[in-house]
């Protein structure tokens, strides 16, 4: 995680994946970064430099919500959950994004015969 | 989501700056203690494991700098930082200050002073049809 691959992440979609990987269930910042990391098998680094402001920019919007628990290592942390309100952006994206994602896998695919 | 909820958060980070500033604090360095640990059980040594945290991590500065210009209260901030900066260094060059003040105030003055004039003297017609 140490250098940031952020370039191999489409603009916007680290949101979707944060949403994403908060209905597994509740977890810290470190954790949804390592989550990432294992889901995507590496592809995606998430750096601490996008993962905080992407973060506190979800809270804020009421998508996410924060709160200081005890660790299992008797330490204080701050797990994020999703909200209902984040449930519902998590859906409308991922909706909108397989839309986007088909549309462009049709283009890429088209061979000079098939028009 | 509602310009509402953002109005209020904001408002809350401008109001309890301190706090919000301790929980990014805690929140950061419980990355880096659980980065440590993470790093120490695939089978780092501490020193090994801390160093690699602290590269992922990246300055803490320059992080909590991204999380704090998230919002609108950040605008509030930075121009008071602003305001605060100027009277700085306004107080420290009281010569500088004085002319400064001096001349607008001569110079706002004297043209309020002059247009006075032109305004008694050659804007408003005299109460007579031939002066």
């Amino acid at each position: 995680m140490a250098e940031d691959k952020q370039s191999g992440l489409v603009q916007g979609t680290l949101y979707m994946l944060i949403l994403k990987t908060l209905t597994l269930e509740p977890m810290h910042g470190y954790g949804i970064g390592v989550r990432l990391e294992q889901i995507s098998k590496g592809v995606f680094q998430v750096n601490a430099g996008s993962l905080f402001p992407a973060l506190r920019r979800l809270e804020r919007d009421g998508l996410i919500a924060g709160e200081w628990l005890v660790t299992e290592n008797n330490r204080r942390a701050k797990y994020y959950r999703l909200t209902a309100q984040g449930r519902g952006k998590l859906t409308r994206e991922t909706r909108d994004w397989e839309v986007q994602a088909r549309a462009i896998a049709r283009i890429l695919e088209v061979s000079p015969g098939d028009l | 989501m509602g310009m509402f909820t953002r109005i209020i958060a904001g408002c809350r980070s401008l109001l309890r700056r301190a706090q919000v500033e301790r929980e990014l604090d805690a929140e950061l360095q419980d990355f880096l203690t659980t980065a440590v640990e993470h790093k120490m059980r695939s089978g780092l040594s501490r020193e090994a494991a801390i160093r690699a945290a602290r590269l992922e991590l990246g300055s803490a500065a320059a992080v909590k700098d991204g999380i704090r210009d998230i919002g609108w209260e950040s605008i509030i901030d930075r121009s008071w930082q602003d305001v605060r900066y100027a009277i700085r260094n306004l107080r420290k060059s009281p010569g500088f200050t004085a002319v400064t003040i001096l001349t607008l105030a001569l110079g706002l003055g004297a043209s309020t002073a002059i247009f006075q004039l032109a305004d008694a003297v050659r804007l408003r017609p005299l109460p007579v049809e031939h002066p």
